[in-house]
C-alpha cells in the first residue's frame, strides 16, 4: 500500500517493517516495532514527515513557522488566541491533491470497518529524555475521510502549539528542525483500557503499576477519570490493589505482556493497551522517563542505581531527612557528591569513576552508597571497609575473613592526612567568619534585578560547597578519631566498655571550642539567653496564644519592642531548620514563640551541663590503675603518665573533630537561611509574573529550572508540577527506606513485637531511664513533650535540640553512631538508644519505656509495677 | 647487660619524652595567643568571601583595618633595638678585626671591610629606627604610621579570637 511521492512515501503501514523515528516519528517507530516482534496493535498506517514537510513548504508555511519560532513565548493571557491562530493557518491551507489522495486510499479500508483515530506523532516524541505526554494532539471516533484529512491537518498544527514549544524549550529541543507525522488507527471497542509501567514510575522498582478504567482510555491519559489502581510483583507477578478496586481477570496476563514488551524493547516502558473481546492490544509503548532508569536527575524522585550496590539512609538521613523535594534535592545532591570525592583525593591518590555516585534517591529519600564507601576505603591507605560499615550502621555486615589486606600506610600518607586535618579546621573557622559576615551584610533582595540576585546565590553556592566538604570531611575525620580512641581502649578494657568509655571521653564536643557557635547549644543557650532580661515581660507571654506573642509584646513598650527584635535577629541568624536552603526558622517563626513562652512559664529547663570530660578521664585511670602498671611506668621514667595523654590525646582529637563537624553545619543552615531567602523571593517574583500558581511550587522545580525562570524562561506545564506533587506525595506515603538494602528497597516491613516488646539497637549515650512514650513525626509536634518523656522519633536534626533538653531519653529509628542524635544525648547525658528499626510504629504514645543506654535496649514496661 | 643499657636507655627515652611534654605544656601556657598568622589568613579569606557576595547585588565593602599592621608595644621596639644595636656592633668590629688581622684569611680583603661595614650600619640604622619608634611610638608623622603597616616594623592586626566577622572590623561604604 505504500504509495510513493518524490521518492518519500507519504504513507506508511506499520506493520513491523522497521520504521525510522525521523521519517515516522517517535509514537508510530513504537507501534512499528511491537508489531515487528509480533505485539498485538491495531491496524494502523502513518502519514509520515515527509508529507508534513511537503505540505509546509508548498503552503508557504515554512517561512512564518521560523519567524515565529524564533519569536518569544506569549503571555499566558494570549495562549488560546495564539493556538486559534496557529490551527487556523494549517486548516486554511488545501492539502495537495497527491497527499489527500494517499490519506484517502490508505485510510479507506480502515473506516470501512468502522471509525478511526489519528494521533500525532513528532519526531521528537517519545524519547529517552522527554515523552512529549499530552502535548500534542489526538482525535478519536474519526468517521470520514475528509474528517480524516482535517484531523491530519490539526495534528501537523499541534506541533506549534504554545504549551508543545514551552515543552521543548524546557527540554532544549530545536524547534524548526522538527517535523511531525500522523498515525491513523483503527478504533478499538475496548471494554477496559489503561496504562502500564513496567517499573513503578514512583515506588519500588520490582512492582509494575496498571492503571484500568472501564472503556475507552483517553480519558485516563487526558487526566479526567481516576483510575483503579494496581501493582504487579515483577517476579511473582503477585497483583495488589490499591484501594478497595477488585482486579480485572486479565491484569495477570498484561502484567506478563508488559514485561515481555520492556524485555523485547531492552528498556522500562510506559505501555497504553486496551482490552477487547477477550483479547489485549497495545495502543503505544514508549520509554518511561520519569522515575526509571532513563530519569534525568532533576526529573524525578528515584536516581538510578549502580547495580547491586548496597545502600543505607544513615549518615545522609540527617543532613536530607524525609522525601526531598527537587529543589533541595538539586541544590545538595551535588554538594554531597563533590564533598565525598574531595575527601578522598584529600587522602589519596584514588581515581573515582566519573559516574560513580556516593548519594543515592530512592522514593524521594536520600541514602548513601555504602558499596561505593567501601570500595574507596579500602583503596585508601589503611582503609577499611568493616570500618565503613560500623561508622554509618553502628554495625558490621561482612566479616572480618572477608575484608581484603588493607593497604599499607606509609609516611607519606600520615603527612597527607594530617595536612587534611588541618586544611579541616581552616575551612570551618574561615566558612564560619565568611557565613557571620554575609548574614550581617542584610543584602536586600527585593529590588534585585534577577541576574544580581542569581550572582548572589553563586557566591552563596560557592561557599556552601567549602563548607559541606569541610562538614564531611571533619566527619570523616572524627569518625576516625572516635574508633581509634575505641580501639585504643580496647587494649585495657573489653569491647562494650571501651565504648562506653569512648561515649564518656568525648561528650562536650559541642562547647570545647571557645566559638561556641554549634547550633545545637547556640540554639538552647539563645533561648535562655533572650527569655532572661525579660522575666516579666515573659510571665505576660507566658499565658498569651502563641500566634499573637509578637503583638503582644509590641504593646508591651521598648522593653517589649526589644525582645521581638531579638527574636527578629534569632530568626534570621539561625537560617535553616534542618536542611541548606530547607524551610527556616523566619517561615514558621511558631516554634521559637512556643519555646519563649515554655522558658517563660518555667517549664524549659536551662541548658544542660555537659558530662565533664576530664572527670571521665581521672575515673577511667582510676579503673585502669594497678601496682603492675605503676612499675612499668617507674621503669620506663614516665614522669608524666603517657598513657593517659595517649589516651587524652586521641579523645581531644575525636571531641574537636566532632565539634568541627557541628560548627561546619551550623553554619551551612546559616548560610542556607540567605539562599532561602533568594529561594522565597524568586518565588514571589515567579508568582506575580503567573509562572507559578502558588509559591509552595517552586519547590517542585529543579534548581536549574528555578534559575531559568528566575531569567524568564518559560516554566514546566502545569500538567508536570501536578505530577511531581503527586509522586512526592506517593513517596511520603511509601514511608522511610530500610536500614540497609540492596539496589531496591522495599516497602518497610511493619514490626509487631508483641505485648512484651524489647527492642534493640545501638547503645548511644549510657544511662537508664523510664518515661511515657511521646512518638513525634516532626518539631511541629513537639509541643505534645513534656518534662521526662522518652522522645521516639525517626531521626533528630539540629532544630529539634530543645526538645531533647525537654525529654528524658531518647530513641531513634535512624542515626549512626556519631549522629547528631548521639552526639547531643552524649551531651545532655540523655540515655539514648538508635538505629531502633519499627520503634516509631510498634511503641504507643503515652505508653511507659525503659530505655537502657548501656545495653542498647528500649523496653515497653507493663504498668507502674515495672515502672 | 640488661641491667645496664637497656633499661638506663628505656627510662632515659621516657624521661625525654616526659620532659618534652612538659615543655610543651609551659609553651602552651605562656603562648596562649599563637596561631596569629593563621587567624589573620582566615580573616582575610573570609572578608574577601564576604565582599565577592556583596559585589554580586553591587555592593562594595572598604578594606578591613586588619589588612594594615599595627604599632608593636614600646618595650618590642626597645628590646629589638638593642638587639640590633648589639649585632651591628658586633658585625662592624669583626669586620674591621678581619680586615687588620694579619695572619687572617681577611687581611686587608675588601669583601670582608665591606660586608661588615654593610652589615653593621644596616643594624645600627635599623636600631635606631627601633629606638624611634620605642620613643614617639603612635605620636610619630603618618609616614611612619603607613610604613609601621605595610611592613614588618607593624605586627598583624586579627580579630578576637573566637569572634572572627569580617564585619566587625570596617564599615561598608
Amino acid at each position: 500500500m505504500t504509495v510513493v511521492l518524490h521518492q518519500a512515501p507519504i504513507v506508511v503501514p506499520l506493520a513491523g517493517t522497521g520504521c525510522s523515528v525521523p521519517e515516522v516519528g517517535g509514537k508510530a517507530a513504537g507501534l512499528d516495532r511491537l508489531a515487528a516482534h509480533g505485539f498485538p496493535i491495531p491496524d494502523s498506517f502513518v502519514i509520515t514527515a515527509s508529507a508534513y514537510r511537503r505540505f509546509t513548504a508548498a503552503a508557504g508555511l515554512a517561512g512564518w513557522l521560523e519567524r515565529f519560532s524564533d519569536a518569544p513565548p506569549p503571555d499566558p493571557g494570549r495562549l488560546q488566541e495564539e493556538a486559534a491562530e496557529v490551527e487556523r493557518r494549517f486548516l486554511d491551507i488545501p492539502l495537495e491533491p497527491e497527499v489527500s489522495n494517499a490519506i484517502g486510499v490508505a485510510a479507506r479500508p480502515l473506516l470501512a470497518r468502522g471509525p478511526v483515530a489519528v494521533r500525532s506523532s513528532a519526531t521528537a516524541e517519545d524519547l529517552g529524555i522527554a515523552s512529549f505526554a499530552g502535548q500534542y494532539r489526538t482525535y478519536v471516533n474519526v468517521e470520514t475521510e475528509e474528517a480524516v484529512r482535517t484531523a491530519v491537518r490539526r495534528c501537523w498544527a499541534s506541533l506549534w502549539l504554545p504549551a508543545a514549544r514551552a515543552y521543548r524549550r524546557r527540554h532544549g529541543i530545536a524547534d524548526i528542525s522538527l517535523a511531525m507525522a500522523v498515525v491513523v488507527q483503527a478504533m478499538v471497542a475496548a471494554d477496559w483500557s489503561g496504562v502500564g509501567f513496567s517499573r513503578d514510575p514512583a515506588g519500588r522498582r520490582d512492582l509494575m503499576r496498571i492503571e484500568v478504567v472501564p472503556g475507552l482510555g483517553e480519558a485516563l491519559v487526558s487526566g479526567r477519570i481516576t483510575p483503579a489502581d494496581f501493582t504487579i510483583r515483577r517476579d511473582t507477578l503477585e497483583i495488589r490493589a490499591k484501594g478497595d478496586a477488585d482486579a480485572p481477570v486479565f491484569l495477570e496476563d498484561l502484567g506478563r505482556l508488559i514485561l515481555q514488551v520492556e524485555d523485547r524493547l531492552d528498556e522500562p516502558q510506559d505501555v497504553e493497551w486496551a482490552f477487547v473481546d477477550g483479547s489485549l492490544t497495545l495502543l503505544q509503548a514508549r520509554p518511561i522517563t520519569v522515575g526509571g532508569p532513563t530519569a534525568a536527575l532533576d526529573d524525578g524522585f528515584d536516581e538510578p542505581t549502580a547495580g547491586a550496590d548496597t545502600f543505607t539512609p544513615h549518615g545522609v538521613v540527617e543532613m536530607l531527612p524525609g522525601v526531598v523535594p527537587p529543589l533541595l534535592w538539586t541544590i545538595t545532591a551535588p554538594m554531597l557528591e563533590d564533598a565525598f570525592r574531595s575527601v578522598v583525593a584529600s587522602l589519596g591518590d584514588v581515581v573515582i569513576a566519573p559516574d560513580r555516585r556516593f548519594v543515592g534517591r530512592f522514593r524521594g529519600r536520600a541514602a548513601l552508597d555504602l558499596s561505593a564507601l567501601r570500595d574507596v576505603a579500602q583503596t585508601l591507605p589503611g582503609g577499611s571497609a568493616i570500618e565503613v560499615e560500623r561508622q554509618f550502621l553502628g554495625r558490621t555486615l561482612s566479616s572480618p575473613e572477608e575484608e581484603p589486606q588493607a593497604s599499607p600506610v606509609s609516611l607519606r600518607a600520615l603527612v597527607r592526612a594530617r595536612r587534611a586535618q588541618r586544611r579541616i579546621a581552616d575551612e570551618v573557622e574561615l566558612a564560619e567568619a565568611a557565613v557571620g559576615g554575609i548574614v550581617r551584610l542584610r543584602t536586600p533582595l527585593g529590588g534585585t534585578p534577577a541576574a544580581a540576585l542569581l550572582g548572589y546565590r553563586a557566591a552563596l553556592r560557592d561557599l556552601a560547597w567549602r563548607l559541606t566538604a569541610a562538614e564531611v570531611a571533619a566527619s570523616s575525620a572524627g569518625a576516625a578519631a572516635y574508633r581509634g580512641l575505641e580501639v585504643l581502649l580496647q587494649r585495657w578494657v573489653d569491647e562494650g566498655a571501651a565504648a562506653g568509655w569512648a561515649q564518656r571521653l568525648t561528650a562536650g564536643s559541642l562547647t570545647q571550642d571557645a566559638v561556641g557557635v554549634a547550633r545545637t547549644r547556640a540554639v538552647a543557650a539563645l533561648f535562655a539567653e533572650l527569655a532572661a532580661p525579660h522575666r516579666g515581660l515573659c510571665a505576660a507571654l507566658a499565658g498569651a496564644p502563641v500566634r499573637r506573642s509578637r503583638d503582644r509584646l509590641l504593646q508591651l513598650g521598648d522593653e517589649g519592642r526589644r525582645l521581638v527584635e531579638a527574636v527578629d535577629d534569632l530568626l534570621r541568624t539561625q537560617g535553616c531548620r534542618a536542611v541548606y536552603a530547607g524551610a527556616s526558622w523566619a517561615e514558621d517563626p511558631e516554634w521559637v514563640w512556643q519555646q519563649l513562652a515554655l522558658h517563660a512559664g518555667g517549664a524549659m529547663p536551662e541548658p544542660p551541663v555537659p558530662p565533664d570530660a576530664r572527670r571521665a578521664l581521672d575515673e577511667l585511670m582510676e579503673t585502669l590503675g594497678s601496682r603492675r602498671w605503676g612499675l612499668f611506668r617507674v621503669l620506663t621514667g614516665q614522669i608524666v603518665d603517657l598513657r593517659r595523654r595517649w589516651i587524652a590525646r586521641q579523645a581531644a582529637e575525636a571531641t574537636r573533630f566532632l565539634g568541627l563537624r557541628e560548627r561546619a553545619k551550623a553554619a551551612l543552615l546559616t548560610l542556607g537561611g540567605e539562599e532561602r531567602r533568594i529561594v522565597l523571593e524568586g518565588a514571589t517574583r515567579l508568582v506575580a509574573s503567573r509562572q507559578l500558581r502558588d509559591p509552595g511550587q517552586v519547590e517542585l522545580l529543579s534548581d536549574a529550572e528555578f534559575a531559568g525562570m528566575v531569567l524568564g524562561a518559560p516554566p514546566p506545564p502545569e500538567g508536570e508540577l501536578h505530577r511531581r506533587a503527586t509522586v512526592q506525595r506517593r513517596c511520603r506515603e511509601a514511608g522511610g527506606l530500610p536500614d540497609v538494602f540492596v539496589g531496591t528497597p522495599d516497602v518497610e516491613p511493619h514490626v509487631d513485637v508483641g505485648s512484651s516488646a524489647t527492642l534493640r539497637g545501638w547503645a548511644a549515650s549510657p544511662g537508664i531511664a523510664a518515661g511515657p512514650a511521646r512518638i513525634v513525626g516532626g518539631i511541629d509536634e513537639g509541643a505534645r513533650l513534656e518534662r521526662g518523656d522518652v522522645l521516639v522519633a525517626h531521626a533528630t536534626d539540629p532544630s529539634w535540640t530543645p526538645l531533647l533538653m525537654i525529654c528524658g531519653a531518647l530513641v531513634l529509628e535512624e542515626g549512626g553512631p556519631l549522629s547528631h542524635g548521639a552526639i547531643v544525648a552524649r551531651e545532655f547525658g540523655l540515655p539514648a538508644v538508635l538505629t531502633v528499626r519499627g520503634a516509631t510504629h510498634t511503641f504507643l504514645d503515652g505508653e511507659l519505656l525503659e530505655v537502657d543506654g548501656f545495653s542498647g535496649a528500649v523496653r515497653r514496661l507493663r504498668g507502674e509495677e515495672d515502672a | 647487660m640488661i641491667l645496664g643499657v637497656f633499661f638506663p636507655s628505656l627510662m632515659g627515652f621516657g624521661i625525654l619524652v616526659s620532659g618534652a611534654l612538659l615543655l610543651a605544656d609551659v609553651v602552651n601556657r605562656l603562648l596562649p595567643h599563637r596561631g596569629r598568622r593563621r587567624r589573620h589568613r582566615i580573616a582575610v579569606g573570609a572578608h574577601g568571601i564576604v565582599a565577592g557576595a556583596a559585589a554580586a547585588t553591587g555592593r562594595g565593602l572598604a578594606a578591613p583595618p586588619f589588612l594594615i599592621r599595627e604599632f608593636r608595644s614600646r618595650t618590642t621596639y626597645l628590646a629589638a633595638a638593642l638587639l640590633l644595636g648589639a649585632s651591628g656592633a658586633v658585625a662592624l668590629a669583626a669586620g674591621l678585626a678581619a680586615h687588620g688581622d694579619v695572619r687572617g684569611v681577611f687581611y686587608r680583603s675588601p669583601w670582608a671591610f665591606g660586608l661588615g661595614v654593610g652589615f653593621g650600619i644596616a643594624f645600627e640604622v635599623l636600631a635606631l629606627c627601633a629606638l624611634v619608634l620605642a620613643a614617639g611610638h603612635r605620636q610619630l608623622p603618618q609616614w611612619v604610621h603607613w610604613a609601621v603597616g605595610h611592613s614588618l616594623l607593624g605586627r598583624l592586626r586579627v580579630p578576637p579570637r573566637g569572634a572572627i566577622n569580617p564585619l566587625d572590623h570596617h564599615r561598608e561604604e
